[in-house]
């Protein structure tokens, strides 16, 4: 039953991005939300709600999926909106990281 | 050898040439005991084997450990962090078993030992990392896994919160985990500098799945399964000329290829914190 199941905090998309209201943020709040991440309200930093990993010093040229797929390859969230070629195309490009 | 490979530490590429190059750990774990409900893995012995012998070809110190319960796997990977590795340049785990899924979001699931219990991934990466085994690093630690990730069993069988936590370092497999302030994941230090994400990242370490965590990994038991095969075919086609990422992507495609054929799928994950080329150093035959 999903619906005995405790409630995962920021599991929604809409959670997420109200989570940056008020945030000076270098990467757009949607794009981060969508990838998983939601504001821990201080500076740039941001978590995953669903494997926890957490990313900072954000450079405006980068993308949430990348660093997500970069930092975190095992994340289920990833996994499941990405899909494994995605991951792996990221995991084995070339060095330096 | 190619000319113009460079073989000393830069920049670009690790170090691989010191004689012999390091320790490879295989664990191979074909007879289960009745109480783990686990199958035995006829088939596997023709992978270890393969990679034995190619492992040996890389100027590798192979040791071979057949059938180790969930105890004895711990002991190996703590035996062999223990050693003094500072005369070589590298080391290499091969697991051979069953696996099972447990969430982490570096280096999710776990691998059965034949009496039932299965060590975490992340573990089994703990064990070398910078912090745990100094003679390391700075140095490439590669992990191959060949095990099922879930689904060809994958119901009631949970290991117990006890045996899932490390004794050693601690990782957080929860999901629900909030590691900003947590050096949990404790892996060289040398270049937290670099790092970008809030976990210290890991260095210096390669997990090459068979499967992603949570899907079927295929074996066959006349010729081993399709993972391994391609695996050490394409080390002994490409090792001389390519760099080890370029030939896991080789493996990767080549899995999900043959995999496509059929009715069942298999894609290989790598998860890749290296931060340099490896390129092999393959023996004249």
């Amino acid at each position: 039953m999903q619906h005995s199941s405790p409630r995962v905090p920021m599991e929604s998309f809409e959670e997420r991005l109200n989570s940056f209201s008020g945030i000076q943020h270098p990467i757009h709040r949607e794009r981060l939300a969508r990838a998983g991440f939601y504001s821990t309200g201080t500076g740039d930093r941001v978590l995953c709600f669903r494997c926890g990993g957490g990313v900072k010093d954000w450079q405006p040229e980068e993308d949430p999926w990348e660093e997500h797929a970069k930092h975190y390859p095992g994340c289920s969230f990833l996994l499941a909106e990405k899909g494994q070629e995605y991951i792996n195309s990221i995991q084995l490009q070339d060095p330096p990281r | 050898t190619p000319p113009g490979r460079k073989r000393r530490d830069s920049i670009q590429s690790y170090k691989m040439d010191a004689n012999p190059c390091g320790h490879c750990l295989i664990i191979n774990n074909v007879d289960f005991e009745p109480l783990s409900e686990l199958s035995n893995r006829t088939g596997s012995n023709i992978d270890c084997d393969k990679l034995e012998r190619r492992f040996k070809a890389l100027n590798f110190i192979v040791d071979v450990k057949t059938n180790l319960k969930y105890k004895q796997i711990r002991h190996e990977l703590s035996a062999l962090s223990k050693k003094d590795h500072s005369q070589y340049d590298c080391c290499v785990v091969i697991m051979l078993s069953h696996g099972t899924e447990v969430s982490h979001n570096r280096f999710p699931g776990a691998v059965h030992g034949v009496d039932g219990p299965a060590v975490p991934v992340q573990l089994i990466t703990n064990y070398l990392n910078g912090r745990h085994c100094p003679s390391l690093q700075g140095k490439p630690k590669l992990f191959f896994i060949q095990a099922c990730g879930g689904g060809e069993r994958d119901t009631g069988f949970e290991v117990s919160p006890d045996e899932s936590r490390p004794s050693i370092g601690g990782t957080d497999d929860q999901t629900d985990a909030i590691p900003m302030s947590s050096s949990s994941d404790s892996l060289s230090m040398s270049d937290e500098t670099d790092a970008r994400a809030t976990l210290p990242t890991p260095s210096d370490i390669l997990v090459s799945y068979s499967t992603f965590p949570g899907y079927v990994s295929w074996r066959d038991t006349q010729s081993g399964s399709w993972y391994v095969e391609t695996l050490d075919r394409i080390l002994e086609e490409n090792a001389a000329t390519d760099d080890l990422a370029t030939m896991l992507m080789m493996v990767n495609h080549e899995v999900s290829q043959n995999s496509a054929k059929g009715v069942y799928k298999q894609m290989p994950g790598s998860f890749n914190f290296l931060r340099k080329h490896l390129y092999f150093q393959p023996q004249p035959q």
